[in-house]
């Protein structure tokens, strides 16, 4: 006996990220029915802990600790982003597994380093002109 | 149940309507325990219940456990004197807990369709949980056991399926 759509919706709605996706290998009509509805979200999805970036101050390059499985995976040398190598890379932030890298030519840089996905970001737009009397110290300026 | 006319009236003053199952079976209800069905409820307000309500979905055995349910939750103290005061909150949590629980495939399936059919929202909240619980903690294959469904994918096809969740198969 078969559930109507919005039945089985109900019931799969219900059932923890883990459970829904289950229900997506269990028969066509599943999966298109949790697909179609977008049951299972993304956005929630458990994320996964491949290892750890780790980003040392002192040398300005960055190491990956993982197990050796998850190693081939993910690289810490981030110098696949923007051809020709720079002679660093820099760690400046991180938000939802994506690093913002800042290069030596003081650009940045977003990189998914689980994809090796990469944007070189748009250089920042020029000061408004009241800001032209209180320039930033010169130790900021790679912010721009 | 009772044969008595559908217009009939009880000492609560509520009106009685019938219903009439696929199997013919006829339940007689107040008004207000009917209500919680909001296919009825609109029924009523159409004024479109007075030779009764045949649901044709809706077998007899189940529209009973239906009903059960209905008179349950009636909160209406006034209806039907002696067999259905309105239940504490303690007596209806143990009511359903114990409806719920016994509830299996295929009985299980046909309660929910019939909530749907009658549009009683939370009996089909709580028979919907019950279809979740018994999901919950279960492989695919174990999924496809209990509701007896047919893998229409080729090993490569779930394979795949698998792989794009894989963080929901690593244990």
């Amino acid at each position: 006996m078969a559930l109507p759509d919005d039945v089985l919706a109900a019931v799969l709605r219900r059932l923890p990220p883990r459970g829904i996706a289950a229900s997506r290998c269990v028969c066509k009509e599943w999966r298109s029915l949790v697909d179609g509805r977008r049951l299972l979200r993304a956005d929630l999805l458990p994320l996964s802990l491949a290892g750890i970036l780790l980003n040392y101050d002192s040398t300005w390059f960055t190491q990956f600790l993982s197990r050796p499985t998850a190693a081939a995976a993910v690289s810490c040398r981030l110098d696949y982003t923007v051809p020709p190598p720079p002679a660093y890379i820099y760690v400046k932030d991180h938000c939802n597994g994506l690093l913002l890298l800042l290069r030596e030519e003081c650009r940045l840089v977003v990189v998914n380093p689980a994809t090796r996905q990469w944007e070189l970001l748009p250089p920042r737009p020029t000061t408004p002109p009241h800001h032209h009397h209180h320039p930033l110290p010169p130790a900021m300026g790679c912010n721009e | 149940m009772a044969a008595a006319a559908a217009e009939a009236t009880i000492d609560g003053g509520g009106k009685m309507i019938i219903l009439i199952s696929a199997d013919g079976k006829r339940f007689e209800v107040t008004e207000a325990v009917a209500s919680q069905s909001q296919l009825i409820s609109n029924m009523i307000e159409d004024d479109c219940t007075e030779n009764g309500v045949r649901l044709p979905n809706v077998d007899g055995d189940i529209l009973t456990m239906v009903v059960d349910y209905c008179n349950m939750h009636a909160g209406d103290a006034a209806a039907d004197g002696d067999t259905t005061k309105a239940s504490s909150t303690e007596e209806l949590k143990k009511f359903d807990a114990e409806l719920v629980q016994a509830l299996e495939n295929p009985v299980l399936f046909k309660l929910i369709l019939a909530a749907n059919f009658l549009n009683i929202k939370s009996l089909l909240d709580m028979t919907c949980q019950r279809v979740a619980d018994m999901m919950s903690g279960k492989t695919p294959e174990q999924m496809r056991e209990t509701f007896s469904i047919e893998n229409d994918f080729t090993p490569e096809e779930e394979a795949a399926i698998r792989q794009e969740n894989a963080w929901a198969f690593d244990d």
